[in-house]
């Protein structure tokens, strides 16, 4: 065990020899206050959570992606790559009352879900993560059905659309 | 005496079950519609009328204390299919029949005392009747009633 030792106390002695008591702490203090700070930086969490939640593996299940179970019939970008969430709209918007409203099936309990989709309103075009599914879109001309119409400036909400969120309000069967 | 005495409690309970077993299916069925016209709801009238049925001021009317206030009018009866987000629901008449019931009994339960329930074959005639300019048949419509109700 004599080498053991050795090579121990040369370890140790020339650690000592090369730094201070203070330059430890020093290290140590700068880890605690970076990562207290760290958090607070201006980075998009909820959209980052979102995606964390969601099997990131299964784009099904994934509310950052296009392919998400719930956007069967989006036609617009999503609000989660804006500033927003899959069901808020980002600060600085508004959500349009007035709704497209259809059925989702969630392959991962078989179950089709009512889903509606809100414009949210009066800001710039948001320009991300363009999703287009369109599943039981109609043409323009029966509206009532179709998701290309866009519900800003309509039931108090203002002009300009942003983006689009979505909202499960219910089992369908 | 006895087994007489027997046989009519027997019968008695049988009749009891039998009523209770009705009573449930018919509470079931009950349900059922009520869910698929909730359902019906939500996807063919909510994203303009809103969940609550309050509408859009000015271009959305709103439900609750409104749609049956003339229900016993046939006019009002018949233009309640006949306005365009009803008569072109992408639904069959017996589903639209079910929604019209619902809707008239949901947002407006006091009125709704009064309704004669939509049959499928009624709302078929209607839908295929629809009105063009719903704000001006509904004003005349309620004029009309007003001015009768005044009469009286």
């Amino acid at each position: 065990m004599n080498w053991f030792d050795n090579i121990s106390i040369r370890a140790a002695t020339r650690l000592a020899d090369r730094t201070s008591r203070r330059s430890v702490l020093g290290s140590l203090g700068s880890a605690i206050a970076g990562g207290v700070l760290l958090p607070l930086l201006p980075v998009d969490r909820v959209f980052a959570q979102e995606s964390a939640e969601g099997a990131a593996s299964d784009p099904n299940q994934d509310p950052a992606q296009c392919d998400y179970w719930a956007y069967c019939s989006v036609d617009g970008w999503l609000c989660g790559c804006c500033g927003g969430s899959t069901n808020s709209c980002p600060p600085g918007s508004k959500a349009a009352p007035v709704t497209w409203t259809g059925t989702c099936l969630n392959p991962a309990d078989g179950k089709s879900y009512v889903v509606a989709y809100h414009d949210c309103c009066g800001a710039f075009p948001c320009q991300r993560c363009y999703c287009n599914t369109n599943e039981g879109d109609t043409a323009r001309y029966q509206p009532q059905r179709s998701n290309s119409v866009l519900w800003c400036g309509n039931g108090g909400a203002p002009f300009g659309y942003h983006c689009t969120m979505s909202r499960i309000l219910a089992v369908a069967e | 005496m006895d087994s007489e005495v027997h046989r009519e409690v027997h019968r008695v309970v049988v009749l009891l079950t039998l009523g209770f077993v009705c009573a449930g299916a018919a509470a079931a069925d009950e349900a059922e519609t009520y869910r698929l016209a909730h359902l019906d709801y939500m996807l063919h009238c909510q994203g303009c009328h809103m969940a609550d049925g309050s509408g859009v001021e000015g271009t959305v009317p709103p439900l609750p204390g409104e749609v049956g206030k003339f229900i016993s009018s046939p006019e009002w009866r018949d233009y309640l299919v006949q306005v365009p987000g009803a008569s072109q629901a992408f639904i069959d008449d017996a589903a639209l029949a079910r929604l019209m019931n619902w809707i008239v009994r949901r947002f407006d339960p006091e009125n709704a005392k009064d309704l004669k329930p939509y049959e499928a074959a009624e709302v078929g005639r209607l839908r295929r009747q629809p009105v063009t300019n719903p704000t001006a048949v509904r004003q005349r419509i309620i004029a009309e009633v007003q001015r009768s109700s005044a009469e009286e």
